[in-house]
């Protein structure tokens, strides 16, 4: 058998007739994981009825998790209607639900233990790629996908050619795996892995925690890829152990021989901090280079950089300072938001001035909390800065950074690097 | 829609959009709330061009031309039902995000990569696509283009009008109904 990349070896051993794949190939696959959330009453669920089947394939039942994060706590008749709607569908054929509240789903979804090393998961969402930080193959689906699996248990994939991020050295202070990522964005753009997976090795990666991790995975769509794979090792370790049901995968590594699309090498010594302009989060620069941009706000939240150690570092940053501009906090999951209010961290916010809320997508997709209005200029934490994404329009100006960049903007109320906020220390 | 379509000859007009025509401007997520295709279709690209569901109604058949990246972002499936419930019978573009191309045949809306395709169409050109031959006949220029013919896996899904008509079989089959 021809050397494989993990792409290769995790779909070979998810074809349903243990065939052997390459890139190229098209297999029928079975899925070990599967996340869906208000996709499934909004698309899904009167689809399925429509294929006239009565029941969701039981292995699909047992490893789908449902969760209800893009519409709060229903903030709208509409939203209430499909959140009640999934409830009953939940109820009607025994599947697992994290109700709204409980925190977005690709957080939730590897706080659970449904992200493991090997698996491959399948979504209807696109940052689904997130938990290729697990070491896994995990793919955006749409609505019609999730049916094929609901009726099926099956469907199929076109094994894609990877892409390999090689980063080696040191992140200078204050540069994270956020301004990683946007720098890898503004060099290669959003086409760069359109119908490719991408892979992230190298020493820098190797230092990074698996919050940082899941930051930069969460972001390979963003680069157009299928999957965002990290490499397993002691740190995804420790973290299965502490998940229900502890580890449960295949660690997979691609051959040394496996063959790459193509391959980018990054020296992370060299970064500084950045930010993606609107109106895309492929129009980036580095914040020492944008000049003078004033904030009417600054979102913290959402898949991408709501994690503890994200608030952590925010909670620095914040502590004993004030915010100049309007600042919404939205916790990953209740259980990171429990977490930050053990630590203190509310009680930091709050007496910054931020707002606090129950963990939800929130502004990031424009659903509810925080939407920004034409004219304003927002900075956010998420990972799409499209027009409209957050609320308004082409008028509304939504940059991005990490945490560290938006705490300290928020407080100065423009856009500036953490190290030049005067009284950080 | 759930109705098949005849790959080998769709016409309309075309109407012309750039690049990166991302899923938040097809239908941006605050009318995804309304339900019904036939309500949320109104607002189509109109983050872009606030009145292209009305000049589709004005024109008849309409076909989109795109340049690179169209469908890039989220995986909402709202985004081809919105374009075939306005009146779109097709969309040719340079190229298509991954997850929008699939979300594509399985709703049925038929699409064809052509590179450099917006430097050959103008705005209400008329145009028939053959998806078998992976053609766009330019009938106000009379100028043939060569795409990507779609592969047959994907053209018989699409005949079918997309993956729900073909699950409706397979529960039949498996006598899952
Ligand atoms: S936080 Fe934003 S990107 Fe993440 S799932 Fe929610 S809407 Fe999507």
């Amino acid at each position: 058998m021809p050397a494989q990349t993990i792409s290769e070896k995790i779909l070979t051993r998810q074809s349903i007739d243990d065939r052997e794949v390459l890139a190229g190939d098209r297999v029928d696959v079975r899925p070990n994981s599967v996340l869906s959330n208000e996709m499934l009453p909004m698309v899904s669920m009167a689809k399925f009825y429509r294929t006239g089947a009565k029941r969701v394939n039981p292995e699909i039942a047992e490893n789908m998790l449902i969760i209800l994060d893009h519409g709060g706590f229903g903030t709208t008749d509409n939203m209430v209607n499909f959140h009640e709607m999934t409830r009953r569908f939940v109820k009607e054929q025994n599947l697992q639900l994290d109700d709204a509240g409980s925190g977005i789903s690709h957080v939730v979804f590897h706080e659970k233990g449904f992200a493991q090393p090997g698996y491959l998961t399948l979504g209807t969402d696109s940052h689904t790629v997130t938990h290729g930080a697990f070491n896994s193959f995990a793919k955006g689906i749409g609505g019609s996908d999730l049916v094929e699996l609901m009726v099926k248990g099956t469907t199929w994939l076109d094994v894609p050619y990877t892409n390999k991020v090689q980063v080696e050295g040191n992140l200078p202070e204050n540069v994270y795996s956020k301004d990683l990522l946007l720098f890898v964005n503004g060099e290669k753009k959003m086409t760069w892995s359109t119908d490719r997976a991408i892979e992230w090795t190298g020493s820098t990666i190797n230092n990074l925690s698996m919050e940082a991790r899941l930051t930069m995975s969460n972001m390979a769509v963003e680069q157009g890829g299928v999957a965002g794979i990290m490499p397993y090792d002691a740190k995804t370790e420790t973290y299965l152990n502490t998940v229900p049901g502890g580890m449960r995968g295949i660690p997979t590594e691609s051959d040394p021989d496996a063959e790459y699309a193509e391959t980018f090498e990054v020296d992370a010594s060299t970064l500084s901090p950045m930010v993606a302009k609107p109106h895309s989060p492929d129009n980036v620069s580095p914040v020492s280079e944008i000049g003078e941009v004033e904030l009417d706000q600054v979102f913290i939240g959402s898949c991408t950089n709501a994690r503890i150690e994200d608030l952590e570092i925010m909670a620095k940053i914040f502590k004993g300072n004030k915010v100049k501009s309007r600042t919404i906090v939205i916790p990953g999951s209740s259980a990171v938001g429990l977490e930050a209010a053990k630590r203190g961290y509310v009680e930091i916010f709050m007496q910054a001035g931020a707002t606090w809320s129950y963990s939800t997508c929130g502004a990031c997709y424009g659903g509810s909390l925080g939407r920004v209005g034409p004219g304003m200029t927002a900075l956010s934490t998420t990972n799409r800065n499209f027009i409209g994404r957050m609320g308004g329009d082409e008028s509304s100006q939504v940059y991005l950074s990490s945490p560290a960049t938006a705490a300290a903007s928020a407080i100065a109320g423009k856009i500036i690097e953490a190290e030049h906020l005067p009284q950080y220390v | 829609m759930d109705q098949s379509i005849d790959v080998a000859n769709i016409t309309g007009k075309a109407m012309k959009f750039g690049d990166a025509m991302n899923t938040d401007i097809i239908i941006p997520s605050k009318y995804l709330e309304f339900k019904d295709p036939n309500d949320y279709c109104k607002y189509v690209m109109a983050a872009v061009r606030p009145s292209t569901w009305q000049e589709i109604q004005d024109q008849g058949p309409t076909i989109f031309v795109g340049g690179e990246d169209f469908g890039s972002g989220s995986s909402r499936e709202q985004a081809p039902d919105a374009i075939i419930y306005a009146g779109v019978g097709a969309v040719v573009a340079e190229s298509f995000a991954t997850i929008f191309f699939r979300n594509c045949v399985n709703v049925g809306l038929p699409l064809l990569q052509i590179d450099s395709v917006t430097s050959e169409v103008s705005e209400c050109d008329e145009l028939r696509v053959n998806l078998e031959e992976g053609t766009l006949e330019n009938l106000t220029t009379g100028k043939t283009l060569h795409g990507k013919p779609l592969e047959g896996f994907l053209l018989d899904k699409m005949r079918m009008g997309g993956l729900i008509p073909e699950l409706q079989q397979y529960v039949k089959d498996n006598q899952l109904d």
